[in-house]
């Protein structure tokens, strides 16, 4: 049922055996993971069905350090859907060797990869990506001309599936309005977490209007992403005169995103045709999801170099500015031309798709987009490929989120302040890894690596990825992380948190799928806790 | 043309031909006084055919070696002596691409203005910028 949290009348009772707050990624699969159940459960969204501006607004902050193409208020979304409404789709899983690591004296995941293959798998079915199949050999196309390096100990290339990408929302919406179990409250922002002396969980809300409420429960998830999952735990914190989590001092702390860039440009001795690597062609497939192929140093390799992780996707560049000119025309018609097919066909093709604009793209392109792989069929070829890094930033205390006391948002909840800034380490790494796939590029005979020279930038060029990550580290001991390996904060009674926020490390993955596995990890845990 | 002699032309052309003969070998006898190791270095320069930018490296790497490092370095190498050998091009040019390939294969790398090289390419980069 889907319930308007502005009205004050014919609303039902707020005691639910399940607070979910957030709807988006994992607390709509939470809730919908649970529907099941019988189990009577309060998923409250900030926002309505819709986007909202005054809704946005209270995600508004300040951003400390590197805010180059970041802004805390438009990187998240609050309305139903949260954030994947404006998700690109990338998935992979972590890799074997982040569940082995542990940076800077933190603690690493308490669990194996192998332990969280059947959420991973589970997870596929929610995010759209057919079967759990990431290997490389399993995917690869059958014409090795396509690859750019041979495999080696060393390099090896990985695959990302693509997402349609799911609106969880747009999906999700008429199931939970179906539901008799599930509520979801809409327009109301949680403002204060408690577990009271009985072992009951309270959650207070607020609208925008000013109507307060309170909720109860015998167990709430904090299931919003990074940000707003740690501002609400500090904020309740704070006003309750408690330090649920905190006991290691690391609430708030080792904020992580995935920094992300030009590390540098791949010469090639001589001219290459298309390769399945190229960033801006979706060829490949497998059952219907589309593939995309980036390079990364192997987990072996990184174990005897200690290089974090990362992947260098990579984008052809033709060789001078006018080619460049006609090759960004001929990507920008092909871009509006799978738009305006997706929007014929009725697929998602977001809230901002302009049928006109994308139409007149088209028209305005159709000569380079011709012209293109014409050019390409004659032997044309690139000279030169960009390698853009999505990189593994370490754990460190000094990036985190605190909050602002001189500014509150309309609901009354102090404004967060994020402080980011990747280290001239993880640059460093960056490096090494790009001169790794130079020596490797140099030994297949293939170019010369030329690395980017980033000047003075005190953040090298870097920008966010838009994954916020890791203010809520999750760890055995509640001297080492927030919350233990169910995502069940240390020192608090039965409040939980499915988020971003609770990733010990961040390896090269983007997060969603993980999120998804994890949340349904927890939602398994939920079903026991609960029915007993 | 009849107050030209015959005799006149005659004697302009040679000694043109005689002072170009007189400048060029001349100019040969006192390079070959210049101590220099074109003999060493020039077959090596195959090598530079695939390095994008010899000029940009080969600055950079006078920075960190001076020519007698860079000389001794490649007279110490046995296998590159071996691949300058080779008088027929193409052979020999094959010859040093392998090498260069086990040198990259080995990690025996530098990064020399922002470009990851080979060691060797970088000391023949500095060597042709010094030849």
């Amino acid at each position: 049922m889907l319930v308007d949290g502005r009205r004050t009348e014919g609303l039902p009772e707020q005691e639910y055996d399940l607070v979910i707050v957030g709807a988006g990624p994992a607390g709509i699969t939470l809730a919908h993971e649970l529907r099941g159940t019988g189990l009577r459960i309060a998923l409250l969204e900030s926002g309505g069905e819709e986007y909202d501006d005054s809704a946005q607004a209270l995600n508004e902050g300040t951003i400390e350090g590197n805010d180059d193409e970041y802004d805390l208020a438009f990187s998240r979304l609050r309305y139903l859907g949260g954030t994947s409404n404006h998700w690109g789709g990338h998935c992979t899983p972590l890799d074997a060797i982040d569940f082995e690591r542990a940076w800077n004296g933190m603690t690493g995941w308490p669990m194996s990869r192998a332990s969280l293959d059947p959420y991973y798998e589970r997870a596929h079915a929610y995010c759209d990506l057919g079967a759990y199949r990431y290997a490389f050999a399993d995917l690869a196309p059958g014409d090795p001309d396509l690859r750019l390096l041979p495999d080696t100990p060393g390099i090896e290339t990985a695959v990302l599936r693509q997402s349609p990408p799911t609106r969880f929302g747009e999906k999700y919406r008429d199931a939970l309005a179906a539901s008799e179990t599930i509520h979801v409250w809409l327009w109301t922002t949680a403002v204060r977490v408690t577990t009271a002396p009985e072992a009951v969980e309270i959650v207070d809300t607020r609208t925008l209007e000013g109507v307060t409420r309170r909720f109860t429960a015998r167990a709430v998830v904090l299931a919003a992403g990074a940000i707003e999952a740690t501002r609400l735990m500090l904020w309740s914190n704070q006003q309750n005169g408690t330090a649920a989590g905190d006991a290691g001092g690391l609430l708030g702390k080792c904020y992580m995103d995935h920094p992300s860039g030009g590390a540098a440009f791949l010469h090639f001795d001589r001219r290459v045709g298309d390769k399945i690597y190229w960033a801006d062609i979706d060829t490949y497939a497998d059952g219907g999801v589309p593939l995309h192929f980036a390079l990364r140093l192997s987990d072996a390799r990184q174990r005897e170099t200690g290089l974090p992780n990362g992947h260098f996707l990579v984008f052809p560049f033709a060789d001078d500015e006018a080619a460049q000119t006609r090759k960004r025309r001929a990507d920008l018609g092909m871009r509006s031309l799978k738009s305006v097919v997706k929007w014929a066909i009725g697929r998602d093709v977001g809230a901002r798709f302009d049928p006109g604009r994308e139409y007149c793209n088209v028209i305005d392109s159709a000569d380079e987009m011709i012209a293109a792989p014409i050019e390409r069929l004659r032997g044309g070829g690139y000279g030169r490929v960009l390698l853009k890094y999505e990189a593994e930033q370490r754990p460190d205390r000094d990036n985190g989120l605190r909050l602002d006391a001189g500014a509150r948002d309309a609901v009354g909840v102090p404004a967060p302040i994020l402080q980011w800034a990747p280290s001239a380490d993880d640059m460093e790494a960056v490096r090494q890894s790009a001169i790794e796939i130079g020596r490797m590029a140099g030994a297949a005979g293939l170019g010369r690596i030329e690395l980017e020279d980033y000047g003075d930038d005190p953040y090298w060029g870097t920008t966010t990825a838009w994954h916020q990550l890791g203010t809520m580290r999750m760890a055995d001991s509640p001297q080492a992380g927030v919350t233990d390996a169910d995502g069940r904060v240390h020192g608090a009674g039965a409040l939980y948190v499915a988020s971003g926020a609770t990733f010990p490390s961040v390896g090269r993955a983007n997060p969603t799928l993980t999120i998804v596995a994890l949340t349904l990890r927890l939602a398994d845990h939920l079903k026991g806790r609960l029915a007993a | 043309m009849s107050g030209v002699k015959r005799r006149w032309l005659l004697g302009g052309a040679l000694g043109c031909l005689g002072a170009g003969v007189l400048g060029y070998g001349g100019s040969v006898a006192a390079c070959s006084l210049h101590e220099r190791r074109t003999a060493l270095i020039w077959p090596l320069l195959d090598v530079l055919g695939d390095v994008h930018a010899p000029e940009r490296i080969g600055r950079a790497w006078r920075d960190v070696e001076t020519d007698a490092e860079i000389e001794a370095a490649l007279l110490a190498r046995g296998d590159l002596a071996g691949a300058a050998l080779i008088a027929e091009p193409l052979r020999r040019r094959t010859r040093l691409g392998e090498l260069i390939r086990t040198d990259f294969a080995k990690g025996d790398t530098v990064v020399a203005d922002r470009w990851v090289v080979t060691r060797l390419e970088a000391r023949l980069s500095a060597a042709w910028i010094s030849t």
